[in-house]
């Protein structure tokens, strides 16, 4: 069995393999932001020290003088990184290296973070300008005679900055996370093989072989240990069913005795009596009633006998066809006896593995319960037909059929279906048909249909050895 | 069924009830009857070669079934053995066969089912193996022709009821029980749960006899059927 990508995702392994890579991704993120945010505050705060000590240098002093210390340092900013700017009462430029008064920029004598279309960046392959947002910060101050002084510093290094980082954490992130999944898959390979080595020996167990157990790999972990308390478990199921299944054996075995001497003695002492004495025809009943009680007991050690055949000795390689004409001739004048239209409608199949007597009998079994629940003027058909390549005998009937309840039941000994309105039987006959099937890996089904039973039975499978 | 007065049994039978009615059975029915417990001490008896018959239980102390029809076969003894088990196992009646029993009958049983199995057997020993005509009063069956004839009128009969009849006849007069037909006509081991022979009897009765010539076919109550004319 190919395990699928929906069975990986349950094993545990695979789950914690992702959950970690998950939970390290946050962490990285976490890291990161942190990095980011202590680099930037840092470096905000440098900027803002140096802004500061600028503007200061700027504004003190005699106004009139601003102008010329604007212009030189713009002349001896080599860097080229800083904001300068003199604005008239207007803010329209009067010198400086911006184009125009920066906007969302509040003139009251507060730095602030603004969105600044750069400085040249330093783009050593492309020596174009470029066009590219950056990131300022800068003071606005009122002057004493109404100009406006901007002083600031090109802080695009941040966004920067936070671009690394975020390209850091996608990168590390995807790689974390492909980590994961892969080395989650490839953890849960293992388990999944033992999950399903215990799901095909669980089948097979459910299937009736009790015999077998849940593998255990010898590493003693969880698996194993479960496995090891499963295994414990179906020891002593196998035990319990055991002891049952001996203690009803060993009950019928020992009653088959005394029940023998009941019906020699009964016989005798009916022999011994006059035909026409009223005690005579007790003894009638009685013997009858020995006889029923006698082929139930036979039926069921019939059961026991077929459950404890371990052997295939009687299979053999079986043409359905064959075992058909031979229980349609023999339960045609039994059919015809209640006129139910009898019909057999046999399709050529492969051969099957079978003991043909024991098939005979489950066969005979099943279609002497399809004229037993038939009223008179009904019909039983049956057909063989190959599907999907496993020859199938349909047993259809138009009686009065099966509770969809009491499907799984009327297989059990005893049970006696609710419609059986007083049909003679025991309840036993889908008992020995159930044996015989499981002997020979068989299976029967009965279809859900809307009047009447429709019995299937389909030859496949590997008999038990 | 006084016709079996010459017969002498042994019944090998180590349940002493069992074996107390099985004879008294078979007395009733005209058998003289010896019952041995042991296997060993039965096999002894058995081998003198004096016995018509055997009923031979499976399971015995000191040597079990199979190894005394074994041994009484090796030691060239061919008296019919009617073989009882508790195994009703096709493999274990056949490997009852196969070790040289001539029939086998599964516990529990009706002793009258055993004394009507054992009639049969002593008769097969009696009877000619090749025969061309079966004949019982008007009752004709010839077997090359495949024809039946009762009373010089062809009868048309399927197959299954010539062979039901085929069997009837060779056995007529005596008791043949439901299981001893399924057996030997459809070779048939298991239990006909329902009156399935009884209706294949039906049918067969109704083309033999007819109306205004005497029944050859009589139902025995409790046990099954026999052919032949009633005294």
């Amino acid at each position: 069995m190919k395990p699928t990508l929906r069975e990986h995702w349950r094993i545990s392994t695979f789950r914690l393999a992702t959950l970690f890579g998950v939970l390290f991704t946050l962490a990285n993120v976490a890291l990161l932001g942190m990095i980011y945010w202590e680099t930037s505050s840092y470096l905000v705060h440098r900027i803002d020290d140096s802004i500061d000590t600028m503007s200061t240098y700027f504004k003190d002093g005699d106004p009139d003088k601003i102008l010329a210390k604007v212009n030189d340092a713009l002349v001896y900013d080599l860097r080229k990184s800083n904001i300068y700017g003199l604005f008239g009462p207007d803010r329209k430029l009067i010198v400086g290296n911006i184009p125009a008064f920066p906007a969302g920029l509040p003139i009251d004598n507060h730095i602030h973070q603004f969105a600044h279309p750069a400085l040249p960046q330093y783009h050593p392959s492309n020596a174009a300008p470029q066009e590219e947002t950056g990131l300022a910060r800068a003071i606005a101050r009122p002057l004493s005679n109404g100009d406006i002084l901007v002083v600031g510093r090109d802080f695009t290094q941040l966004a920067e900055i936070k671009a690394i980082i975020l390209n850091a954490l996608m990168v590390s992130g995807a790689v974390i996370i492909a980590l994961g999944l892969s080395g989650g898959f490839l953890l849960s390979l293992r388990p999944l093989k033992r999950i399903n080595a215990i799901r095909e020996t669980s089948q097979q167990i459910v299937d009736g072989d009790l015999s077998l157990r849940m593998p255990v790999s010898g590493r003693n972990d969880e698996v194993d240990m479960l496995a090891s308390i499963v295994n414990l478990m179906l020891v002593e199921i196998e035990r319990l069913l055991t002891e049952v299944k001996s203690v009803t054996d060993n009950i019928a075995h020992d009653l088959r005795t005394p029940l023998t001497r009941v019906r020699l003695l009964l016989y005798r002492a009916q022999q011994q009596s006059a035909p026409d004495d009223a005690q005579h025809q007790m003894l009638n009943k009685a013997l009858t009633e020995t006889d029923a009680l006698l082929s139930r007991f036979r039926a069921l050690l019939r059961i026991s006998e077929i459950e404890n055949r371990q052997k295939k000795a009687g299979f053999e390689l079986v043409d359905p066809r064959d075992v058909l004409r031979q229980v349609a001739e023999l339960f045609e004048p039994l059919a015809e006896d209640k006129s139910i239209k009898f019909s057999v409608i046999a399709s050529s199949t492969k051969m099957i593995t079978a003991d043909p007597s024991l098939l005979l009998e489950a066969i005979s079994n099943l279609i002497d319960n399809a004229i037993k629940f038939t009223p008179h003027d009904g019909s039983v058909e049956i057909r063989l037909l190959q599907q999907d390549g496993i020859p199938c005998i349909d047993i259809i009937d138009s009686g009065c059929g099966i509770d969809s309840r009491e499907m799984e039941a009327i297989m059990k000994p005893f049970y006696r279906g609710n419609r059986h309105h007083g049909e003679a039987g025991y309840g036993l006959g889908l008992s020995i048909v159930a044996a015989i099937m499981h002997l020979h890996g068989f299976s029967l089904t009965f279809l859900p249909v809307k009047s009447g039973s429709h019995a299937r039975l389909l030859c496949t499978g590997k008999p038990l050895l | 069924m006084s016709n079996s007065s010459q017969f002498s049994v042994l019944t090998i039978e180590d349940d002493p009830t069992t074996a107390e009615e099985i004879s008294a059975e078979l007395r009733a029915h005209g058998f003289q009857v010896e019952t041995v417990a042991d296997g060993k001490v039965g096999f002894d008896k058995a081998r003198t070669g004096k016995f018509d018959a055997i009923t031979l239980d499976r399971m015995l102390p000191s040597m079990d079934g199979l190894s005394v029809v074994t041994q009484l076969r090796a030691a060239g003894i061919d008296t019919p053995v009617l073989m009882v088990s508790a195994m009703s196992d096709v493999d274990e009646r056949i490997r009852g066969l196969r070790a040289g029993g001539d029939d086998y009958l599964v516990k529990p049983f009706a002793v009258d089912e055993m004394a009507a199995r054992l009639e049969v057997l002593l008769r097969r020993r009696q009877a000619p193996a090749l025969v061309v005509k079966l004949q019982v009063a008007d009752l004709e069956l010839n077997l090359i022709e495949h024809s039946v004839r009762r009373n010089g009128e062809l009868l048309d009969l399927k197959m299954t009821e010539f062979r039901l009849l085929e069997y009837m006849m060779r056995n007529s007069g005596q008791t043949l029980t439901r299981s001893m037909i399924f057996e030997a006509v459809w070779n048939y081991h298991f239990d006909p749960y329902t009156n399935l022979i009884e209706v294949h009897m039906a049918r067969l009765r109704k083309k033999i006899d007819t109306p205004g010539l005497p029944a050859l076919i009589h139902t025995v109550w409790g046990s099954g059927y026999m052919l032949g004319v009633r005294p």
